[in-house]
């Protein structure tokens, strides 16, 4: 669904707005909207119009980064249309596209747990094969290198020696 | 308004905390107080004249048990959800493993020889191991899984995959997750259905109840588990062939991230991904020689399949459920 198809709010420049307590905004020299806001926002002045292009679908708008871009403006954006202005969409319409869609993303996808990063079943390294500088195949289960195995081949003087495994 | 509310309610109930554990236990406490009030000697209305003639602190102070109660069983299943994968997969204890474990996978290598190709990659591990084979068909279908990479690329699954894991992309991940909730959600029923088996009907003997309520606890709750356990397997199948993806596009990604290089051909990657598992597993160095090859290894002969229907530990479960059932039923009539 675009958002020209959304219900959009009545918006009035501010030279042309009544004290109907409807939305108003202000243009610059070229028409465009600056501000966005309500006439009685007071001494803090309008705050700045955010713009949307009617094309824009909602789904874009809801998992896009322009998303943040509402931030700016508490009423909500204004949604035009090659330069003319359709309309205020308001915080609360997007809020509910957005409530709607994480509940079906929640539903489709879930978020990983850390139990998904683990498999239920048994390892399947076999023992390891490897040959000491003495020359003797030995396997191994595991290798310490700060406490390796004794390895019962030929060392010098004829005694044990630790095992200290050949790079190839 | 109402669209917001019932997309809350569908994110909250969504959660997999909710879905996987809350919900179940509710159900499983609910349906055991009900039980409780139906299946004694004092009849139903009773129990609800006590009820209202309580205080309303007394009252309150029951309801708050009974949600205490519900979120205990919650976390206790969301705690042990390893586990009980874990046995339904069929790591059982010394003594189950040699009595039901030997039955079981005496069963489903019979199963696998009359399995045809196509299905049996899924189901079962190759027919060139099999030692792999569980004593249930959860733990032969993810055990198929588990030994793909192996015997694809050289890669032990189980050591590999934690690595692995985060470097998947979101959408996978996704599936991922909503595959392993399926059926971690599938797996809590089906126990929680056969607790609820035994102790409903172990009150109703016990409590003097109507006679029906102890078959209809029995037969209910083994036929959900059953179907619970049926649905799991499918959700396995599918939980496994994620596996099997993830393995297939993004292992180099693993090995990018450990800073090797792209190997040139199948066997220079079977050999770099027997160091690396050695050296993870065993701490092997990883530049160790190449010992002198082992005499080369055949596969085992198999023996011909036998012919007409093994009889699987789940078939004799339903049996034991259905006999019980039957004598507990007829018993006070005999």
């Amino acid at each position: 669904m675009t958002l020209d198809r959304l219900p959009l709010a009545p918006v009035a420049p501010l030279s042309e707005a009544t004290a109907d307590g409807g939305y108003v905004m202000t243009v610059d020299a070229d028409g465009w909207p600056t501000a966005l806001g309500r006439l009685d926002s007071g001494e803090s002045g309008l705050p700045p119009a955010v713009l949307l292009p009617a094309p824009m679908t909602v789904a874009a708008l809801c998992t896009g980064d322009g998303l943040d871009l509402l931030a700016l403006n508490p009423y909500g954006a204004l949604v035009h249309d090659g330069g003319r202005t359709l309309g205020v969409l308001e915080q609360h319409t997007v809020a509910a596209h957005l409530v709607a869609l994480a509940a079906r993303g929640t539903l489709r996808n879930d978020i990983p747990a850390p139990l998904d990063a683990v498999l239920a079943g048994a390892y399947s390294t076999p023992v390891a094969r490897v040959v000491c500088h003495c020359g003797l195949l030995t396997t191994l289960t595991e290798y310490d290198p700060d406490f390796p195995p004794v390895c019962a081949g030929p060392g010098p003087e004829a005694t044990p020696h630790p095992l200290a495994v050949r790079t190839g | 308004m109402f669209t917001t509310t019932l997309g809350e309610a569908a994110q909250f109930a969504g959660r997999r905390f909710v879905r996987v554990a809350l919900l179940p236990g509710l159900v499983f406490c609910s349906l055991l107080v009900v039980v409780a009030l139906v299946g004694g000697e004092r009849p139903p209305a009773a129990d609800l004249r006590v009820w209202k003639a309580q205080p309303v602190e007394v009252k309150a102070l029951l309801v708050g048990g009974f949600l205490t109660a519900v979120l205990l069983v919650a976390a206790v299943l969301e705690s042990a959800q390893s586990a009980l994968l874990r046995c339904a997969e069929g790591y059982w204890g010394r003594l189950a493993d040699r009595s039901l474990g030997r039955f079981g996978r005496r069963c489903h290598r019979q199963r696998l020889l009359r399995t045809a190709d196509g299905p049996a990659q899924l189901l079962y591990p190759p027919r060139s191991r099999p030692h792999e084979v569980r004593p249930t068909r959860l733990g032969n279908i993810l055990t198929a899984a588990e030994l793909y990479p192996r015997l694809r690329y050289g890669i032990d699954a189980v050591l590999v995959w934690p690595r692995l894991f985060p470097l998947l992309p979101e959408g996978l991940l996704g599936a991922l997750a909503t595959a392993r909730a399926d059926l971690s959600a599938l797996l809590v029923r089906a126990a929680l259905s056969c607790a609820f088996a035994a102790l409903g009907a172990g009150y109703v003997l016990v409590g003097g109840g109507p006679p029906a309520l102890l078959p209809g606890c029995l037969w209910g709750g083994v036929l959900l588990a059953w179907t619970s356990y049926r649905g799991a397997l499918n959700t396995a199948v599918v939980y496994g062939q994620h596996v099997r993806v993830a393995f297939d596009l993004h292992r180099v990604d693993l090995l990018e991230a450990l800073g090797e290089e792209r190997p040139p051909d199948p066997e220079a990657e079977r050999e770099r991904w027997r160091r690396i598992c050695l050296f993870w597993h065993r701490g092997i160095p990883l530049h160790h020689e190449t010992p002198p090859a082992e005499n080369p290894r055949t596969a085992p002969e198999l023996p011909a399949a036998r012919t007409g229907h093994g009889i699987s530990l789940t078939q004799v479960t339903v049996a034991a459920a259905a006999t019980a059932g039957l004598v507990a039923f007829w018993a006070p009539y005999a």
